[in-house]
């Protein structure tokens, strides 16, 4: 029999806990599947980077301050204090020679554990990806069951139960993934022990941890699964909004499991948004509510809405969008389109107006990545001063790359010198003849994103006239009356662009869900 | 356990991180177990016959099927060379004896009962207890023990959770028991006397101990002549040779402290002291059981009003606020009936009969035409046919509970069905578990209907209001009518 979420499965609350304090929050119980294994034991630390440090050099036989400040180029007051701090643990003696526990404690602070422990892993239903958390036992949340039939999360205490609406996100068609195997499950307790020795709880573990946990002597067969079959289970963890103003733009989501803001979750609940509208909703209602409470202040508004513009942006092109240059300005087009879609019928033209300048920067900035990550200086010998000459060249160039011809006339009519400037100068504001000249780069340039931007497009190049038409119109003093409809379509097309040249999902034409 | 990691092991091989001590007994100690909501019990005792007794009564208490009762009973047993178990940790509660005992250090009694929640809590805390002894009692179980040390309550003072922690003192119930266990001042006199074990009527002695005490501060047996003269005295008391400190008759063990008993118990309470503490002394079997308890302390609880002026809570019944003398604030009594729609009350004597029967058996008068089918039944008390009653204000909404709904007592009796706010004279209904229910007129001309949406009506003074119907009208069910009174404006 398949296995499937119910709503009655069992719920688990790992205590989970903000990076920082929350200005507004909603539980939330989110699926996974759990894999009774035997793994080795994961350790919680208990010296800092310095005390290990210190240690370290007491049981190599190094016990002054002033020695110890030579070696590790700290200060000898600093040294001294700190030699205090683990001669208060009874970690060394008064002689400075390593007490048991000392020298117990310095191994398990740089190895792996040697002991195997049952315990559990965590699978992601959708994906298969195992959580990097090993925990040694369940941790059962108490719940009760709504008339709806859903669960409500009681917290609080034994003595003053406190139950909270939980949003519950059973996957529909959810399936077993690949049972995880040895390997899986040591990778998952080796970056769990990582997330706990890291300095700062807040920062999920990602990247290697320069070396200072090795792998000890575990025998791989002593690691298995014992039951095959893996378990339903919800971990109860809550998404919000940080209290701080420098950061209350930005949602986050706890980790279930104690250690901070999560970041693969985040990611996992991004995912699911562009299936399930009720949890995107939930992540509005979490940015809407806060933002009614700071309409008092244009600045708190503001702030709050580029939260809600940072979760338009990823919800259109994932949050991979965050490391290309333009995100800027995809932040600020989506920022701007917020605000005249809030305001409704409130909207000026200029506020109007002011959304198609951004839309149009957004193009401008891609096209001078493009501009500067694939260059081809002899670009500039195929074509000549002869407009028509030039044009035909520029249409044989979106012919042989799959583009619809002829041109529209305004890219036809770039001009050579045109072309030449913005390879001198790509971050400057011309989009026609970057438009142009990147699709002559892309010519020279078999793995230039163009090609398959057109491959998938191939009205490509109508689409980008009519963005810099429409908004150079209005960059260049239109006066003429906005629609929201005109401002709306053209967004989506800058959407569509930019997710075709990208290649981040979602670059449809389809609104946001808002 | 090792002194440097300090870890028990259970019966499934399970290891449990001891974190710090949260008490310490004469049998034992019980630590917070790191990283979860469970605690482990630890029985220290070198005999090691006793130490097999006792992990075998563990087991036995383990494989007992409790259901959801309010216990703290063992999750997990301990593997050699530990005995003991591990358990729910109990967070935010504290023995009972924080509400029975006044602390050396408080100045004003008044000021300390009120703010551990006042006559309500320690009435609802009581009946919730009653009901949770007479559940173990309806499973051929007894608790052995009862006293305020091993009955947790909610830390928090508008908190009613309630635990019964050291779930080894529970037995079954058997004519030849042996067990002989009580904590001084709450054993039964047959107990105290060694005539016999431990049984339902030792609990419910116990029970009825601390209730008083809980309420009246002051023990029930326990009077001036006893607690200043010879200790040997104080045994007899518990030993039940002097009468109770609130014999009607009988004035050689009358106590000068406590709370005055009209303040803080119900006559149906009184009822139930005289009961236990005057005939019951010497006749086990003239002790009310522990159900008669929880039903009385809940209908007790039902029928306290808030104070605007102290935020105290006292019966409805008195004049002023007993606390501060504050004036009565207005207020709402529910008046909770029972209608039998096959039965009808004849016209002219008022007698009872179904509709299936043409006359009235007792009289002779004929069965009206288009008569109403719903009559209401006689209720517990003599010559009145409320079945319960409870009150609210504008500052204390009324939740209807199962309990108050059906009559219902013990498991899931305090799942809320409707709730019901007083505005002003506008009284509004929300049924708060999805289910609609009907409203009637009192002339039952007009009809309405509550469901998750509020409906509200207007209230008289004195006067009748709408009827809410707490089942289907055509079968057995409670009404509830709802009379606005402003007696102290």
């Amino acid at each position: 029999m398949a296995l499937s979420f119910q709503r009655e499965d069992t719920v688990l609350y790992f205590r989970p806990r903000a990076h920082a304090r929350w200005r507004e929050r909603r539980y939330v119980l989110w699926p996974a599947w759990a894999y009774r294994v035997v793994a080795p034991e994961v350790r919680e630390r208990q010296l800092n980077v310095l005390q290990k440090a210190v240690l370290g050099m007491f049981r190599a036989g190094v016990t002054t301050p002033e020695g110890i400040s030579t070696r590790l180029h700290l200060h000898a007051d600093l040294m001294a204090f700190i030699a205090g701090e683990i001669l208060e643990k009874g970690l060394i003696d008064h002689q400075g020679l390593p007490t048991k526990l000392g020298l117990e404690v310095l191994e398990q602070e740089t190895l792996q554990s040697r002991r195997v422990v049952a315990g559990y892993v965590f699978q992601d239903p959708w994906t298969g990806e195992l959580w990097p958390r090993f925990v040694e036992r369940l941790q059962y949340a108490e719940t009760e069951m709504k008339p709806n039939g859903y669960p409500n999360l009681v917290l609080g205490t034994t003595g003053k139960p406190e139950p909270r609406p939980a949003y519950l996100h059973r996957p529909e068609r959810a399936s077993t993934q690949a049972t995880p195997d040895a390997t899986d499950i040591l990778e998952v307790t080796r970056r769990h022990g990582r997330a706990l020795r890291h300095s700062d709880p807040s920062m999920e573990e990602e990247e290697e941890d320069g070396g200072t946990f090795e792998l000890g002597t575990i025998d791989i067969e002593r690691v298995s699964l014992i039951e095959d079959r893996p378990q339903p289970v919800y971990l109860a963890t809550y998404l919000y909004l940080p209290e701080d103003a420098d950061t209350a733009g930005d949602w986050h989501v706890c980790d279930p499991f104690g250690l901070g803001a999560s970041t693969f979750l985040r990611r996992a609940i991004v995912r699911q948004m562009e299936q399930e509208p009720t949890l995107s909703k939930l992540v509005d209602q979490l940015l809407g509510r806060a933002l009614g409470e700071g309409m008092e202040g244009v600045r708190a508004w503001m702030e709050q809405l580029r939260g809600k513009a940072e979760l338009g942006v990823e919800q259109r092109l994932t949050s991979e969008i965050r490391r290309l240059p333009y995100y800027a300005h995809v932040l600020e087009m989506e920022l701007a389109y917020l605000e005249v879609e809030h305001l409704g019928t409130g909207s000026s033209n200029p506020k109007l107006r002011g959304v198609l300048l951004t839309a149009r920067r957004v193009t401008e900035a891609l096209f001078a990545h493009l501009l500067g990550a694939h260059r081809s200086p002899d670009i500039l010998r195929r074509i000549s001063r002869e407009p028509e000459h030039s044009a035909s060249i520029y249409t044989s160039t979106a012919a042989a790359l799959g583009l619809e011809v002829p041109l529209p006339q305004p890219l036809a009519n770039v001009k050579r010198s045109q072309v030449e400037s913005v390879l001198k100068h790509p971050d400057g504001w011309r989009l026609r003849p970057m438009i142009v000249a990147t699709l002559l780069t892309a010519r020279d340039d078999n793995r230039h994103p163009l090609r398959e931007a057109a491959r998938r497009e191939p009205r490509l190049l109508n689409e980008l006239e009519l963005i810099a038409s429409i908004a150079g119109r209005e960059l260049h003093g239109g006066d003429g009356a906005l629609s929201m409809t005109a401002v709306q379509e053209t967004v989506n097309r800058v959407y569509h662009v930019v997710g075709l040249f990208s290649g981040l999902a979602n670059g449809t034409r389809n609104p946001p869900l808002r | 356990m090792s002194g440097g990691e300090r870890q028990v092991v259970d019966m499934n091989g399970m290891r449990y991180r001891l974190g710090r001590q949260l008490g310490q007994g004469g049998q034992g100690a019980v630590f917070e177990v790191e990283g979860g909501k469970l605690a482990a019990k630890l029985v220290f005792d070198r005999s090691a016959s006793r130490r097999d007794r006792l992990r075998n009564q563990l087991l036995q208490v383990k494989r007992l099927a409790l259901g959801d009762l309010e216990l703290a009973r063992p999750l997990e047993m301990l593997r050699n060379p530990h005995v003991g178990y591990v358990m729910e940790l109990l967070t935010g509660m504290v023995p009972l004896k924080r509400l029975t005992h006044l602390p050396r250090e408080e100045l004003s009694l008044t000021q300390w009962y009120l703010s551990g929640g006042g006559l309500r809590r320690r009435l609802r805390l009581l009946a919730r207890t009653a009901d949770l002894l007479s559940q173990l009692h309806g499973k051929g179980l007894v608790y052995s023990d009862p006293s305020p040390h091993n009955i947790f309550v909610s830390a928090a003072p508008d908190g009613h959770e309630l635990r019964l922690i050291d779930a080894d003192n529970l037995h079954y119930q058997s004519p030849s028991a042996t067990t002989g266990i009580y904590t001084p001042g709450y054993g039964a006199p047959e107990l105290v006397r060694g005539l016999r074990g431990v049984d339902t009527l030792t609990d419910a002695h116990a029970f009825a101990v601390i209730a008083f005490q809980t309420l009246a501060q002051v023990h029930p047996l326990l009077g001036d002549t006893v607690t200043e003269g010879e200790p040997e005295q104080e045994e007899a008391a518990l030993r039940g040779e002097f009468p109770w400190i609130d014999h009607p008759e009988d004035e050689r063990n009358r106590s000068s402290l406590g709370i005055p008993r009209d303040v803080v118990l119900s006559p149906r309470l009184k009822e139930l002291c005289q009961h236990t503490f005057g005939r019951g002394l010497t006749d086990r079997l003239a002790r009310p059981g522990l159900s008669t308890w929880a039903e009385r302390l809940h209908a007790a609880a039902d029928a306290t009003l808030g104070c605007p002026g102290c935020g105290g809570t006292y019966y409805v019944t008195a004049s002023a606020c007993p606390w501060c003398d504050s004036a009565k604030p207005a207020y709402v009594l529910a008046s909770f009936l029972l209608s039998d729609p096959v039965v009808i009350s004849c016209g002219a004597c008022r007698t009872g009969y179904t509709v299936e029967e043409a006359e009235c058996p007792r009289c002779r008068t004929p069965r009206p035409e288009g008569v109403n089918r719903t009559s209401l039944v006689r209720g517990p008390d003599p010559g009145r046919k409320r079945q319960a009653q409870a009150v609210l204000t504008e500052q204390t909404p009324l939740v209807i509970t199962e309990r108050l709904a059906t009559g219902h007592i013990g498991r899931g009796s305090n799942a809320p069905r409707l709730e019901v706010r007083l505005q002003g004279r506008r009284l509004w209904l929300k049924s708060l578990d999805g289910s609609v229910y009907p409203l009637s007129s009192k002339s039952g001309t007009r009809s309405n209907q509550v469901g998750e949406q509020a409906v509200d009506f207007p209230l008289e003074a004195g006067q009748g209001s709408w009827r809410l119907h707490l089942g289907k009208l055509e079968q057995l069910h409670r009404i509830v009518g709802f009379e606005l009174r402003t007696e102290g404006r």
